[in-house]
């Protein structure tokens, strides 16, 4: 099974400085969410949420 | 996804939110052999035994996101013209009626076991299949990323509360 973890926490919104992460996400999916995660952690990271995905691919 | 849960999911170390998907490898159809990635009913299994795993080991809200469309037309256009080109051989294709029919399981099983849905697939359908998805027929254009991202921001912050 194909792997992949999210990249360094913070960067997705070109913020140098770390956010004070208090609650935490895990994103599972394939292609689709591939392309959507650095946004999401985009929007979330400001509120304070951890985001970090994996590529789950298929159901096995 | 099932194998990876125990890797991806630390003891002890839940996530408050799970927002999970897969369908969109399992629903592709391979010609030669005749047959689906996952069948409906391996799919259905595998699913039942992913949500059975995160709900007994973890303690996170969990989220469900549906298939997003696939346009069939232009997935066979697009890949049968790289095709023909040499740039690759054409081994599957996914269609509508599958994704639907995916969908609708794993809605069951989702509903059955209290987890919350995401409904992506209806999010794309509603402001416009033809527009977001790209050239490939299965993949999003860049406003659909935008607008999947904020529904999933948007379903994990309702289930944080915040």
């Amino acid at each position: 099974m194909l792997l992949a973890e999210s990249k360094d926490k913070g960067e997705a919104h070109g913020s140098t400085k770390e956010p004070n992460l208090t609650q935490t996400t895990l994103l599972i999916g394939d292609s689709i969410s591939a392309g959507y995660q650095s946004v999401v952690r985009g929007l979330l990271e400001p509120d304070g949420v951890e985001v970090t995905w994996q590529v789950g691919g298929s159901s096995a | 996804m099932l194998a990876g849960l125990a890797e991806w999911v630390a003891p002890g170390q839940s996530p408050d939110v799970i927002h999970f998907n897969c369908g969109l490898h399992d629903s592709r159809y391979f010609k030669i052999a005749g047959t689906y990635q996952q069948p409906l009913a391996n799919y259905t299994a595998l699913l039942r035994g992913a949500v059975d795993w995160l709900k007994s080991n973890t303690d996170a809200q969990l989220v469900w996101a549906t298939i997003t469309p696939v346009i069939t037309d232009r997935l066979v256009a697009y890949w049968t013209a790289r095709a023909a080109r040499g740039e690759l051989k054409v081994e599957h294709f996914r269609y509508t009626d599958d994704i639907a029919s995916y969908n609708k399981a794993a809605r069951e099983i989702m509903e059955a076991a209290g987890v919350a849905i995401n409904d992506l697939h209806a999010i794309v359908q509603l402001a416009s299949t033809e527009e977001l998805i790209a050239d490939d027929g299965v993949h999003m254009t860049e406003k659909g990323t935008r607008l999947l991202a904020e529904a999933v921001a948007d379903a994990i912050r309702g289930q944080l509360g915040s």
